[in-house]
């Protein structure tokens, strides 16, 4: 009876796995990955996620989607690289894209690749250099911290202001009550790196 | 994050908002300071510390600062948080003392140590009083104390080792099996992570599942595969070190 049921746990995972190569929704927005032409081989499959966890020692990753489903893979040796110099290069919250087979029900990494970040039309990245310059001479500055109220308060730029994407994104358009004190300012968003 | 926000912002007409992609990590790496907010200070779970001289702290702390004058820190490392996650927090009126002293503790292996640079003036900034009286100083005899706040699946240390003692409760040890050779728990199992998926036939659904591993990381994931699987499951989120005579340190 009992390995009946493990069965259908095991089937179930794997069905859930082609479910998620197919439309993954990636967990921010903004970002793209490249090397998207590749054509894999017919029974590679596609995920792209947060990790949540890695582990040198058990090759193994835990990636996160948007809707904080997850999912287990493990890497080798033979797993390729983009991106990235060594397994030891892939941290924790960082965005990644991943060709993968599933074997007797595990997911094996064919490659990993880092995700990279593609601004919106109208944005412009700036680097810490000019920051630092700006924040020293502009007055009309105004700097944004985008991340979690939680986070922020472990630690921010001096004299950022908390406006957490989550609370921005849930409101729609009465988001942009909270950015309208800043309409004649120069902003500048940051977080807590290209994830 | 950042992205999406400013890509909101030029929605909604904001002129060429900026996005500092490289962030915190970049900020922290180029020698920069971050600067935690006064709540956090104030009522956050984490050790703040004052690196003065006692005569100097006793005319004036942020309240609940522990004192351990910077000349006595290197010898002040026993009165340290036993869990090397928590987070510390640091300032003097000397900034260089502040550097120092981070530098040192990140040394022993303290993974959150922030330098809180202007805490003083900050703290008076904010409307906030200094406390006058006695400081409270750490030392052997009277540690520092701090409580991790567990966080979803983990299992306290306390609540752990005493599920060791139960028979309702299975220990998976998620290490390899060379690592488990050395030493484990009394009746923990080894089942090591990359096996984990492939062995489940090997877990009682019927008994209360705890995970752990070296330092915590495994454990996690292994608690997300039982997790998913349906067993009732925890982890331990800490650092341990088992002998072969089955003695064992977690912290």
């Amino acid at each position: 009876m009992k390995k009946v049921v493990l069965k259908a746990g095991l089937s179930t995972l794997l069905a859930m796995n082609l479910f998620f190569a197919g439309d993954i929704i990636l967990p921010v927005q903004g970002i793209s990955f490249a090397a998207e032409a590749q054509k894999a081989p017919a029974e590679t499959q596609v995920i792209k996620g947060k990790i949540t966890n890695i582990s040198q020692k058990a090759k193994t990753i835990a990636l996160e989607n948007k809707d904080n489903s997850f999912f287990i893979l493990k890497f080798s040796d033979d797993t390729i690289l983009k991106g990235a110099e060594s397994a030891t290069d892939f941290d924790v919250d960082e965005a990644i894209s991943v060709h993968y087979t599933t074997v007797n029900g595990e997911n094996l990494a064919i490659s990993l690749e880092k995700a990279i970040v593609k601004l919106p039309d109208g944005v412009t990245e700036i680097k810490t250099d000019e920051l630092v310059k700006q924040i020293e001479t502009n007055k009309n500055l105004v700097i944004i911290d985008a991340r979690p109220p939680i986070v922020y308060a472990e630690g921010h730029l001096a004299g950022a202001v908390s406006i957490p994407l989550s609370k921005l994104a849930k409101m729609g358009d009465d988001g942009a009550q909270l950015l309208d004190k800043y309409k004649d300012k120069q902003l500048v968003f940051y977080c807590g790196g290209p994830t | 994050m950042s992205p999406k926000s400013a890509g909101l912002a030029v929605k909604w007409g904001h002129k060429n908002p900026r996005v500092y992609v490289d962030g915190i990590p970049a900020w922290k790496k180029s020698g920069r300071h971050v600067l935690p907010s006064i709540e956090h200070i104030e009522k956050g779970n984490i050790v703040l510390i004052d690196l003065r001289d006692v005569k100097k702290v006793e005319s004036g702390y942020i309240p609940r600062a522990y004192t351990v004058p910077m000349a006595d820190l290197e010898d002040a490392e026993d009165a340290f948080p036993k869990s090397l996650g928590a987070p510390i927090y640091l300032y003097s009126d000397n900034d260089a003392d502040t550097k120092a002293a981070t530098d040192m503790i990140k040394e022993w292996g303290y993974k959150k140590v922030t330098g809180v640079y202007g805490a003083l003036a900050s703290w008076e900034a904010a409307g906030k009083s200094l406390q006058k009286g006695p400081a409270l100083i750490a030392t052997d005899d009277n540690p520092i104390n701090w409580q991790k706040k567990l966080g979803p699946g983990e299992i306290s240390i306390g609540d752990f080792t005493k599920s060791l003692k139960s028979d309702l409760i299975y220990v998976v040890d998620a290490r390899t099996p060379g690592e488990y050779a050395t030493g484990h728990f009394p009746g923990s199992v080894s089942i090591p992570l990359e096996e984990m998926k492939t062995r489940l036939n090997e877990i009682p659904k019927d008994k209360f599942i705890v995970v752990h591993c070296k330092t915590g990381g495994r454990g996690e994931i292994g608690y997300r595969i039982l997790k998913e699987e349906g067993y009732a499951v925890k982890f331990l989120n800490a650092e341990c070190e088992c002998a072969q005579t089955g003695e064992y340190e977690i912290w």
